[in-house]
């Protein structure tokens, strides 16, 4: 996904403070709520050095939804009914319904725009890159590394100041952590939690941090004893959030305690701060109400691949046992888990995700019927389904609020999942890597979008 | 002679074909499946994993697979990656030769100290070199490489930073650049076979005291002369076989080595293969490891005609 934002451009992109701008788009204007009309930036060249026009919008879009191709952004922009070339700079898209988030998927860079050209001439994408970006692919050794180098057209003048780029893959963390520190490379994502203060204090390292991603458990819903709602909801009152925190994260994270939708996000609602705290007699006094007050024994599903999924589940473990669960660990490395987890093979699991857009429809993947995270716990509320759907289709920012504040109260109330903690999501650079900047939020995973303004001082 | 090795070819080709066989049916029980990794959890609805199944061929039954697989590979064909869709063939390629470096480089480097080391303990046995030997040997044979390579990297690429801790250039781009990222982890790799070598040649050197070198010290030879023209020829042969043992199990042993250090030979490519439930990817290195394994041990029996002239193959 860093190459692709690097080799492509979309219609608009997120910039550095989590907001969509144009991209290949100038402007754009929605004349009816089930209109847009992009105006097209002119004169910029596709790396194979073809002319990029409004055909290659269509081209693109048209092979997202083509059900056939099985793009990863189908189900987030179907709908999209009709791509109209109007002209080669003007092209308009027809939708089946409004969609208010419409602009925040074609941001991510899975909507890339690639070559109309290359795509009929049979071209694969997964094989070659044929794009407008500021770098173009040199070379690629999968799992070990993909060279880059400046595209000397690039349409922003003066971008990117960087000539090459090299990706190297370094899988494990520790190895990663000493590659920044002997200076073998200038960039490192994912700093494991544990070494953010060391790297922080080394005078030559600079370190660049959000919260965004978020722990969770997740109930299946299908089976005793998830299927009542009480004992979801003890879960959430059995777990201290702020042991999660000092334990698995070294202190990097909050503690979520109301809904998903982060504070600094305009759909915030600060009414449901405080929903979940942690209160061990609630626990017990639900599980009693559900019939469960002589002890519970269930099995927890997680990974022993990665450090923070396993121990928070042994966090959870732990605090279970104070209200009289007893708590199985089944600990799978990450192909076995995400078997597990489509396959429903589980009885709650531990998860660490993140939003994939900077709007609360982010909530659709993860609890809307059918989604693939609903298939896999057995969720479904029509309630929540008819406020996610009304809330997608609203245009009006003050009624899609009031929306996805109701939703969020009553997915709390439901709890298919329980939210435990935001956690901190980190880079570290050489204190000589200028103009990188981290996007908030979910948005924490495209942040390389900022990489053709970096620039290495001397 | 001529009929001993190719039998010994055939026997070998028998057994690469049984371990393509295993290797064929056992990836493919380990839990999990490559299909749901390359959708995860966000994307796996029920029709795009029977879409990419079909677009990978992954919806024919087991068996259908394997033939196919055969009959491309006893064409040559090495198979097509599930995750990146990418040619093997052609990326173990590039991967093979780095692997090779590092297991020959570790080789020579083991030879280069553990030899030398093992005969002037022989040379001078039970006095304090031989007793200093033997501690190293048992230490380089007991240091795991997780250890060992660790405390490389800190010593050599964080607090002295005479080499690169970590990472990989080509040798065409950057010839010292390559060669010092190349040394650390080939040292690590060496410790154990240096120590195995160096007791080895001690022990086998142990002849010294035995009547043929009396003779030849007898007849006016210099001890080097005695040393190095009459007891290393004789000791050579348990050296090599453990050479060639070693060198097969470095192969092995190249998988935390290569982890540690970010070398991106084989061993990365077949755990990440592995990691994603690559089945191509894991059948085509672990055929080839083991063909390199099989093959090595045959060369390592037949040396041993060259070393001895009493060893004859008929």
């Amino acid at each position: 996904m860093n190459v692709k934002m690097q080799v492509y451009n979309g219609l608009v992109r997120y910039w550095r403070k989590g907001e969509v701008v144009p991209d290949l788009a100038e402007s754009w204007e929605t004349p009816d709520p089930t209109t847009y009309i992009f105006r097209l930036r002119r004169g910029v060249k596709f790396h194979d050095g073809s002319d990029f026009t409004a055909r290659d919008v269509k081209a693109s879009l048209e092979r997202i939804l083509d059900p056939k191709v099985g793009a990863t952004r189908r189900a987030d922009i179907r709908d999209i009914k009709e791509i109209v070339v109007v002209d080669d700079y003007t092209v308009r898209l027809n939708l089946s319904r409004p969609n208010a988030a419409l602009l925040a998927y074609l941001a991510r860079p899975e909507c890339a725009i690639l070559s109309a050209r290359f795509l009929e001439a049979g071209g694969d994408p997964n094989v070659r890159a044929v794009g407008t970006g500021p770098f173009r692919l040199v070379s690629r050794e999968p799992g070990v590394r993909i060279v880059l180098e400046k595209n000397p057209d690039y349409f922003r003048q003066g971008r990117p100041y960087l000539d090459r780029v090299v990706f190297m893959a370094y899988p494990d963390e520790n190895t990663r952590v000493t590659a920044i520190r002997a200076g073998d490379v200038d960039f490192i994502e994912y700093v494991p939690w544990k070494d953010t203060a060391a790297l922080q204090r080394e005078p030559h390292i600079q370190v660049f941090s959000g919260y965004g991603p978020f722990m969770c458990l997740i109930f299946n819903v299908r089976q005793k004893p998830f299927d009542d709602p009480r004992v979801r909801r003890a879960f959430g009152y059995a777990v201290n959030r702020q042991s999660i925190i000092d334990v698995v994260f070294f202190g990097r994270g909050a503690p979520i305690t109301g809904g998903l939708v982060p504070r600094e996000h305009w759909a915030y609602n600060p009414n449901l701060e405080g929903t979940y705290t942690y209160d061990p007699n609630r626990a017990r006094a639900l599980l009693k109400e559900a019939g469960y007050g002589d002890g519970l024994r269930v099995r927890l599903l997680s990974t022993s691949q990665y450090g923070m999924h396993q121990s928070t589940a042994e966090v959870v473990q732990n605090d279970l046992k104070k209200v009289g669960v007893q708590v199985d660990l089944e600990l799978y490395d990450w192909p076995t888990t995400v078997d597990k987890h489509n396959k429903g093979e589980y009885q709650f699991r531990v998860h660490g995700l993140a939003p994939e857009v900077n709007d609360p429809d982010f909530l659709t993947q993860f609890f809307r019927t059918d989604s693939p995270y609903t298939r896999s716990n057995g969720f479904s509320d029509p309630e929540v389904d008819r406020l996610l759907d009304e809330a997608r289709s609203t245009l009006d920012q003050g009624r899609r609020k009031a929306l996805y504040g109701e939703l969020e109260r009553r997915l709390l109330e439901l709890a298919p999942w329980v939210y435990l903690t935001w956690r901190e999501q980190s880079e570290a650079a050489l204190k000589k890597v200028r103009g990188y900047e981290h996007l908030p939020g979910g948005l924490a995973f495209v942040s390389a979008i900022t990489l053709e303004e970096v620039w290495l001082e001397a | 002679m001529g009929g001993y090795v190719l039998r010994r070819l055939a026997q070998s080709a028998v057994l690469i074909f049984a371990v393509a066989t295993l290797v064929a049916v056992l990836v493919r029980l380990i839990p999990g499946d490559p299909v749901q990794v390359l959708l995860g959890e966000g994307q796996a609805t029920p029709e795009r994993v029977r879409l990419l199944r079909e677009q990978l061929g992954l919806e024919k039954p087991v068996h259908v697979q394997y033939l196919e697989w055969l009959g491309r590979l006893v064409r040559g064909d090495l198979g097509v990656s599930l995750i990146s869709r990418r040619a093997i063939g052609p990326d173990l390629l590039q991967r093979l030769p780095r692997t090779l470096e590092l297991t020959v480089a570790a080789t020579l480097l083991a030879l280069a100290v553990g030899l030398p080391a093992g005969i002037l303990a022989a040379v001078n046995r039970n006095g304090p070199v031989d007793l200093a030997v033997s501690v190293l040997a048992l230490l380089g044979l007991s240091a795991p490489v997780f250890v060992l390579g660790t405390l490389l990297v800190l010593v050599f690429g964080l607090y002295l930073r005479v080499f690169p801790a970590t990472g990989f250039v080509d040798l065409t781009q950057d010839p010292w650049g390559h060669v010092s990222r190349l040394l650390l982890p080939a040292a690590t790799l060496a410790a154990a076979m240096a120590g195995v070598i160096a007791r080895m040649a001690r022990s086998a050197m142990l002849v010294l005291a035995e009547d043929y070198l009396r003779t030849a010290r007898a007849k006016g030879l210099t001890e080097r002369a005695v040393v190095f023209g009459h007891a290393l020829p004789n000791a050579l042969i348990p050296v090599v076989a453990v050479v060639g043992v070693q060198m097969g199990s470095l192969l092995g042993g190249s998988v935390i080595v290569e982890y540690i250090f970010n070398w991106p030979g084989l061993s990365t490519y077949l755990l990440q293969g592995i990691a994603q439930r690559d089945y191509p990817v894991v059948q085509a290195v672990v055929l080839v490891v083991s063909a390199l394994f099989i093959l090595l041990n045959l060369l390592t029996d037949l040396s041993y005609g060259l070393l001895d002239p009493r060893i004859r193959y008929g």
